[in-house]
C-alpha cells in the first residue's frame, strides 16, 4: 500500500515537473506522505481535492466531518516541497489565501506546527485531521492518504 | 495614542487563546513615516508623517458545524486619507448552508468586508496588501470606510469542476458615510450624506491546471444628500455604477495583477438646484511583483484613471471651486516602485514611491482644494513597519 502511494506520488512530482519547470529542482530528496485522523474514513483522495483541503476550500469529508488542517512553517523546505508537487501551488499562493480568508472573517487559517514529529502526533490525537510528513518518519497512530492521478 | 496602546495590550492578551479549538484570533499592528509633498493626499503642509498607524484584532468563534460569528476591530490613522479612530471592520454571523465536499455556500449577517475585487477583502491589513498605498483609482482612500464594507447580507459560493474553481459573492447592504467622508467628497458641507444601497456581484475563476485568475465584478450603489438650513449645497442624489474585469498571474518568481474599471456615475442636484451631471470614468492599474526571494518582493505598477472617459484631458471639468479648475484634476496616471522584505516569522517592512500626474482622486473629489494641491506632478513616499499574528 505504502508503495503504491510512493509511486502515486512520483507521478504528481513528475507532472509537477512539467508544469512548474525549475521549481521542483529541489524537491526530490525526500518522498512525502499525506496522513490522517484513524476517524477519518477517506482512504485516497487526488491530487485537486488535497488541494482543496489544504487551501481550506473543501472543510468537511465526504461524511461530513470537519476538516482540521495541519501544516508546517511557511519557510521550511518540506512545506515548500509540499505545497509545489502535491498541491500545485506556490507557498506565497497558500500563505496570501489562508491570510485572506484570517483577516477578512472568512474562514480560518490552517494550524501550524513546527516540526514532522508534532505533526504526527497532532495528526494522530485530533479528529478530521490531515498533514504530511516525510516518508523517512515512523508513523503511528495515523492514516496514510493515498493520492490519485485524477 | 491611549487608544492604540489599549489595541496592543489587547493584541498581546490575545496570543493566548489564539490556539483554542473554537475560538480563532488574529492581530496586526504597523507604524510608518509617509510624506506626499505638494499635495493633500496625506496632510495639507505636505510634511513627513507618522499618520501611517493600522491595528487590528479579529476573533472567530465556531457555535456549531453550521454557524461561527467572526469580528475585526480596527485603529487607523491615514491623514487625511480617511477617518481616524477605532472601528468595527467587521462583524457578521456566518451560516453554513450548503457544506460538502462540491460546494461551499454561506450567508452572512451583519457588517460584511467587500469581498468582490482582489485586494479589497484585507486593504487594512498591511501584510495582506501589495503595497502600503493601493492604486488610487480603484482603491480610494477618500471614500475608503464606504466601499471597505457594508452592513447587510453576503452570498458567498465556492465551487470547483473539471474546469476549475469558482468563487461567487453576492453583497447587499449600506453603510454610515462619516463627516470626514463626506468632506472628502464635498468639501465644506453642513448636511448628511447618506449610502441608500449598495448591491454587489463578482465572479471569480480558476481554469485547472493554470496559473492563471480571472474575475468580473459589480457595483451599484445610491448616494442621498440631505442638505442644512444653511448649507453650500442642496439636495441630491448619486448613483454610482462600476464593471471591473481583474487578471491575476501567479509564477514561481513573478506575479501579475490587473484589474481595469469604467465607473458611470450621475449627479442630480447637490452643487446647485438643477445640476445634473453624468460621466463615465475610466481607470485601472497593471502590477508586476518578482519575488527576489521568500523573504523579499519587488513591486512596480502603473496605475491610470480618467474622471470621464470623453474627457481625457479634463478640460471641460464641472466642479464646486473658485474660478478654473485646472485641467489636472481631470486625471491621476500613478508609477510606483516598493520592496517588501520579510525579515523575520511575521515581520515585515515595506516602502515604496510613487510619481504621480494629475490630481482628480485628491480629496474634496467634487471641490477642489486648488490652494494645496497646485502641482501637476507630486511625488509620495512611504516606509511601514508590520508585525501579524
Amino acid at each position: 500500500m505504502f508503495k503504491l502511494v510512493c509511486c502515486r506520488f512520483l507521478f504528481i512530482q513528475i507532472t509537477g515537473l512539467l508544469f512548474f519547470g525549475s521549481a521542483t529542482c529541489l524537491a526530490y530528496a525526500e518522498e512525502i506522505v499525506v496522513i490522517t485522523h484513524p476517524s477519518v474514513s477517506s482512504t485516497s483522495a487526488n491530487a485537486l481535492q488535497i488541494t482543496r483541503l489544504f487551501s481550506m476550500r473543501q472543510t468537511v469529508w465526504q461524511n461530513e466531518q470537519p476538516v482540521v488542517v495541519f501544516v508546517l512553517p511557511n519557510d521550511s523546505p518540506l512545506h515548500r516541497q509540499f505545497s509545489i508537487n502535491v498541491l500545485g501551488v506556490f507557498p506565497y499562493q497558500l500563505d496570501r489565501i489562508w491570510n485572506k480568508l484570517a483577516f477578512s472573517g472568512l474562514g480560518e487559517k490552517p494550524i501550524q506546527v513546527n516540526s514532522e514529529q508534532e505533526m504526527i502526533k497532532r495528526v494522530g490525537t485530533t479528529p478530521g485531521a490531515i498533514g504530511y510528513v516525510s516518508s523517512v518518519n515512523v508513523l503511528s497512530n495515523v492514516n496514510v492518504l493515498a493520492v490519485r492521478e485524477q | 495614542m491611549v487608544r492604540l496602546a489599549s489595541l496592543v495590550f489587547l493584541s498581546s492578551l490575545s496570543v493566548s487563546v489564539y490556539s483554542s479549538e473554537h475560538l480563532k484570533v488574529h492581530g496586526f499592528l504597523a507604524q510608518g513615516v509617509i510624506q506626499a509633498a505638494d499635495s493633500n493626499f496625506v496632510n495639507d503642509d505636505g510634511d513627513v508623517s507618522l499618520e501611517l498607524t493600522e491595528v487590528g484584532i479579529n476573533a472567530a468563534y465556531r457555535l456549531n458545524s453550521s454557524l461561527r460569528v467572526a469580528g475585526q476591530g480596527v485603529y487607523v490613522n491615514g491623514g487625511n486619507r480617511y477617518p481616524e479612530g477605532a472601528s468595527i471592520d467587521y462583524l457578521f454571523l456566518d451560516w453554513q448552508v450548503v457544506n460538502n465536499c462540491d460546494w461551499n455556500v454561506k450567508a452572512q449577517f451583519g457588517r460584511n468586508k467587500n469581498y468582490h475585487w482582489l485586494y479589497s477583502a484585507t486593504r487594512d491589513v498591511p501584510h495582506t496588501r501589495p503595497s502600503i498605498v493601493l492604486p488610487q483609482s480603484l482603491y480610494l482612500d477618500a471614500f475608503r470606510d464606504v466601499v471597505i464594507g457594508v452592513d447587510g447580507l453576503a452570498l458567498l459560493g465556492r465551487t470547483s469542476n473539471h474546469l476549475g474553481e469558482w468563487d461567487i459573492n453576492l453583497s447587499y447592504g449600506r453603510s454610515k458615510i462619516s463627516d470626514q467622508e463626506k468632506r472628502n467628497l464635498l468639501g465644506d458641507v453642513q448636511g448628511r450624506l447618506n449610502h441608500d444601497s449598495d448591491t454587489q456581484f463578482s465572479l471569480y475563476f480558476r481554469p485547472s491546471i493554470s496559473q492563471w485568475q480571472w474575475g468580473i465584478s459589480l457595483l451599484d450603489a445610491n448616494f442621498s444628500y440631505d442638505s442644512a438650513e444653511l448649507d453650500r449645497v442642496v439636495d441630491g442624489e448619486v448613483i454610482s455604477q462600476r464593471l471591473m474585469v481583474s487578471a491575476l498571474y501567479q509564477g514561481e518568481k513573478w506575479e501579475i495583477s490587473s484589474e481595469i474599471m469604467r465607473e458611470r456615475g450621475r449627479i442630480q442636484n447637490i452643487l446647485f438646484t438643477g445640476f445634473a451631471n453624468d460621466l463615465t470614468a475610466e481607470g485601472g492599474y497593471v502590477q508586476a511583483r518578482y519575488f527576489v526571494s521568500p523573504s523579499l518582493t519587488l513591486l512596480s505598477r502603473l496605475d491610470v484613471y480618467d474622471r470621464d472617459r470623453k474627457d481625457r484631458r479634463g478640460n471641460n471639468i464641472e466642479l464646486i471651486g473658485p474660478g478654473v479648475i485646472p485641467n489636472y484634476f481631470g486625471f491621476m496616471d500613478t508609477g510606483t516602485l516598493g520592496i517588501t522584505w520579510r525579515f523575520a516569522s511575521e515581520w515585515q517592512v515595506q516602502g515604496e514611491f510613487h510619481r504621480v500626474k494629475g490630481t482628480a482622486r485628491l480629496a474634496p473629489i467634487f471641490a477642489p482644494n486648488l490652494a494645496v494641491n497646485n502641482q501637476k506632478y507630486w511625488n509620495m513616499w512611504a516606509l511601514q513597519l508590520t508585525s501579524w499574528f
